[in-house]
């Protein structure tokens, strides 16, 4: 039986990551739609879609074979780098070290590309419907990742599914209401607590593959994930800090 | 081809987007891995030692990305 404690994060952590990948790969995919009408975007995305179910049907089982706690130790350590990576980037943006991701300007450059493309009726439909397979497919893959590995453990895979599942079915939602980028979701703050919530996770499951039990047993996600969030939000003040006295 | 391309940088980019963040961690790791392998340490200052070494390695990736060149 699966506790609270730890499905709950799985869930969250699957939910948040896919909804900040989903949303940029949904920018693209509507500026095909908008470029090249829904035809090139729907088979694009389909053929990405398949793609992926493809790489899950065959990556899924072979996960299953491995030995838990080697599977808990790499996946630990991929989680960990992979986490660690957004919680960097999201206390530095937060910070104003670096600048935030704008949906809206990534869909003006995608939209006057595909423009540009458009002079032969038949290769502009053929690059559009590229251009949102690619996208899918990329941001897709960062999605299958973190679906594979925050539910690595057993019993995980559903509750980690369903994250992912109930956040296209959000983003998709949200998307066709709005038809247009979806510039108001809060990318940075989500990158920020999902950089937290890998990096627990990743920490937690990098002792378990060790062998080494936390105490508290899974009580200790929820405490590792708050404690890193805690010195992401401190780090992040330290740094606007920092660039408001150096201003 | 290009696709392929892409894919590959995607997920190279997925890990190593900082190199010295990924490289730092994976240290940590082995240090913790290494502490357990020969006995090093009691088992209970393991998870302590990986949770403040993993704060460590973002403290320093903060600190090196929070200059001018970001």
């Amino acid at each position: 039986m699966i506790s609270f404690a730890t499905a709950a994060p799985v869930v969250g952590a699957s939910f948040i990551a896919s909804t900040v990948e989903i949303v940029e790969a949904f920018t693209i995919v509507l500026a095909v739609s908008v470029v090249r009408g829904l035809r090139p975007a729907i088979l694009g995305t389909a053929a990405a879609l398949a793609v992926l179910a493809l790489a899950v049907a065959i990556f899924g089982p072979l996960l299953a074979s491995v030995p838990i706690h080697g599977l808990q130790l790499v996946v630990g350590i991929l989680l960990l780098i992979f986490g660690l990576g957004w919680l960097r980037k999201a206390v530095l943006r937060a910070g104003g070290a670096l600048a935030l991701h704008d949906e809206t300007a990534e869909f003006a450059k995608e939209t006057a590309l595909l423009r540009r493309q458009s002079a032969d009726e038949k290769a502009a439909d053929w690059l559009a419907g590229t251009a949102a397979f690619k996208a899918v497919l990329l941001e897709g893959t960062e999605v299958v990742f973190i679906v594979l590995a925050v539910g690595a453990k057993p019993g995980l895979l559903l509750p980690s599914a369903i994250g992912a599942a109930a956040a296209c079915v959000l983003v998709l939602i949200a998307g066709v209401m709005a038809h247009a980028p979806l510039s108001k979701v809060p990318e940075n703050t989500l990158k920020f607590i999902v950089g937290g919530l890998l990096t627990g996770f990743g920490v937690f499951w990098v002792c378990e593959g060790l062998g080494v039990p936390w105490p508290g047993g899974d009580w200790a996600i929820p405490g590792l994930v708050a404690f890193y969030m805690a010195a992401g939000a401190g780090l992040s003040v330290m740094v606007r800090g920092r660039r408001t006295k150096a201003a | 081809m290009e696709i392929l391309k892409a894919l590959g940088a995607t997920i190279t980019k997925m890990f190593v987007a900082d190199f010295w963040l990924a490289a730092t961690a994976l240290i940590v790791v082995a240090a913790c891995a290494a502490a357990v392998h020969f006995n090093l340490l009691s088992g209970a200052f393991v998870p302590p030692l990986l949770g403040a070494g993993v704060l460590a390695a973002l403290v320093v990736g903060v600190v090196r990305g929070w200059g001018p060149r970001g």
